[in-house]
């Protein structure tokens, strides 16, 4: 009996312990849990949200005006010789705005100066363009706006988001320029290698799209189109009617018995827009021309294409600001391969095309882009500094270049 | 270019790296190593731990009194010292303290 008393109190004992380990490791299950989950949600608001600002801003201006307004005279069509109407015909043009919003999360290296005490979208950081960044982890930028101009109303807007790490760099950006057309898409990966603390070279690959096509030019074509015969398949008249205009023979004689012919224009409309085929070039053509251009370009789907990137950061700025120092270069090299979009009209065949069409013996022609830029000041004493900055990228066809320099001189 | 390709290397020899950007630096001996604290929490910048026996002329430049001493540098400049005194222990808010002051300066580049 005593054994049995012994062995269910062991039993007893060893279950009670037993379940109340078990709680325990319950109880702090759910505490180790807990803080896991905060946590992760506290790393993951620290790595993407702060320091990061949302904003709505906008402006508002006066529109360009032109300096002396312009005037035209109206003739009565039946009395041709009666005092005619002056006119004003000067554009006036409402005013000018912007107005957008986005969030961003973009640091600034330590010898660019905060513009403003808000930020208002206009802002151009260098984290926009140097490969690297001045801190490490996610950076970003979403910036949406509507604009309008003389009138003419665009939507803007820039997408980026970028990870630096000590080891890699990684980078997607999208950017629309209503005003000039502009839409870009970029994505790239790059393996950085630090080369001490301020400097480090890239290398990776990078993806991009464009949207005009290169070397090819509708128009051109369409005119140089020959028949069997040799002769123009398309004269250049037959344009004005494919857009709705028409031309209409006449022949008239002058006082001196000299008589002449010719035709005159009218618009889908029937008005009558020029007087001879040589006002009609003169005033109508050229926009016919665009507008076959634009038609032809807009059937195209957009390029997309990839390449090997190498590049290189140099960093330096000194104790309390005297000196800085900011250098970088990105090659894009000529190993561009077509991945969307009809590679005969791509840049890569922008040689391949002449007044027959496209050659297509003709393989395409690698090209290399490249983008650099080069920040220097120097405070030289208290009163006395130089500031250099200049930026130079070459696109496809595009060379954009950038630059300031500044000798201050504080009395 | 030239003197663009020459500057590079000079700015890398005369620039005093462990000073550079935001650097955490732990000047310590090998004596007081149990008195160190991790920087481990400050791995996204740069982390240095001197021993006197080996960097004494970098002792003597940052006129370090007691060991260890910790101190957070941004761009050459001092921003924080933390020292442990005479009981050669530093305050156990070592890292809380220095995280502060980064935040300050990480705040001021956004």
């Amino acid at each position: 009996m005593k054994k049995l008393i012994t062995l269910i109190f062991i039993l007893f004992a060893f279950n009670l312990n037993s379940q109340v380990i078990d709680n325990s490791d319950k109880f702090e299950n759910k505490i180790v849990r807990e803080y896991k989950f905060k946590k992760f949600f506290k790393n993951l608001y620290d790595d993407i949200f702060k320091y990061a600002t949302i904003y709505v801003a906008g402006d508002m201006k006066n529109a360009y005006e032109t300096q002396y307004p312009d005037y035209f005279i109206r003739t009565n069509p039946d009395d041709l010789y009666a005092i005619p109407r002056v006119e004003d015909q000067t554009v006036y043009h409402p005013f000018d705005y912007r107005a957008g919003f986005g969030i961003r999360k973009l640091a600034r290296f330590d010898y660019e100066v905060k513009g403003n005490n808000y930020y208002d979208g206009t802002e151009n950081n260098k984290a926009l363009s140097a490969p690297t960044a001045a801190v490490k982890g996610f950076e970003y930028l979403f910036h949406w706006e509507k604009e309008r101009q003389r009138s003419d109303v665009f939507t803007n807007s820039r997408y980026f988001l970028r990870h630096t790490g000590d080891y890699h760099i990684v980078k997607i950006e999208q950017r629309e320029v209503g005003n000039v057309d502009l839409k870009y898409q970029s994505a790239e990966v790059r393996a950085r290698l630090p080369i001490g603390k301020k400097f480090s070279i890239s290398a990776g690959v990078i993806a991009r799209t464009h949207q005009k096509a290169f070397g090819y030019n509708p128009i051109e074509l369409w005119l140089n189109e020959v028949d069997e015969d040799g002769n123009p398949a398309n004269y250049w008249y037959t344009l004005g009617f494919e857009y709705g205009y028409d031309d209409w023979y006449y022949a008239s004689t002058d006082e001196n018995g000299n008589s002449f012919y010719d035709w005159y224009w009218t618009n889908p409309q029937g008005d009558i827009v020029a007087w001879t085929d040589r006002q009609f070039r003169d005033l109508i053509f050229g926009q016919l021309m665009n507008d076959f251009n634009q038609q032809r370009w807009a059937e195209l789907d957009p390029f997309a294409e990839y390449a090997p990137i190498v590049g290189f950061d140099f960093y330096h700025y000194s104790q309390g600001g005297k000196f800085w120092l900011h250098s970088y270069a990105n090659w894009i090299l000529p190993y561009h391969k077509y991945f969307k979009g009809n590679v005969d009209f791509s840049y890569l065949h922008r040689d391949s095309w002449g007044l027959g069409g496209h050659n297509n013996l003709l393989k395409g022609k690698q090209w290399s882009d490249y983008q650099g830029g080069l920040i220097i000041g120097w405070k030289i004493s208290k009163t006395l500094g130089i500031f250099v900055e200049g930026e130079y990228a070459k696109f496809w066809d595009s060379e954009i270049y950038n630059s300031s320099v500044g000798l201050n001189f504080r009395l | 270019m030239r003197w663009l390709v020459l500057l590079f290397p000079i700015l890398s020899l005369t620039a005093q790296d462990f000073k550079s950007e935001i650097s955490v630096v732990q000047f310590s001996a090998p004596f007081t190593q149990d008195s160190e604290i991790s920087l481990k929490p400050f791995k996204s910048y740069n982390t240095y731990t001197f021993h006197i026996t080996d960097k004494q002329e970098i002792f003597d430049s940052e006129e370090i009194k007691y060991l260890p001493t910790v101190i957070l540098y941004h761009n050459g400049e001092e921003i924080k010292r933390i020292e442990s005194g005479i009981s050669l222990k530093l305050p156990d808010d070592s890292v809380k303290k220095i995280q502060k002051e980064i935040d300050k300066i990480i705040e001021s580049k956004f």
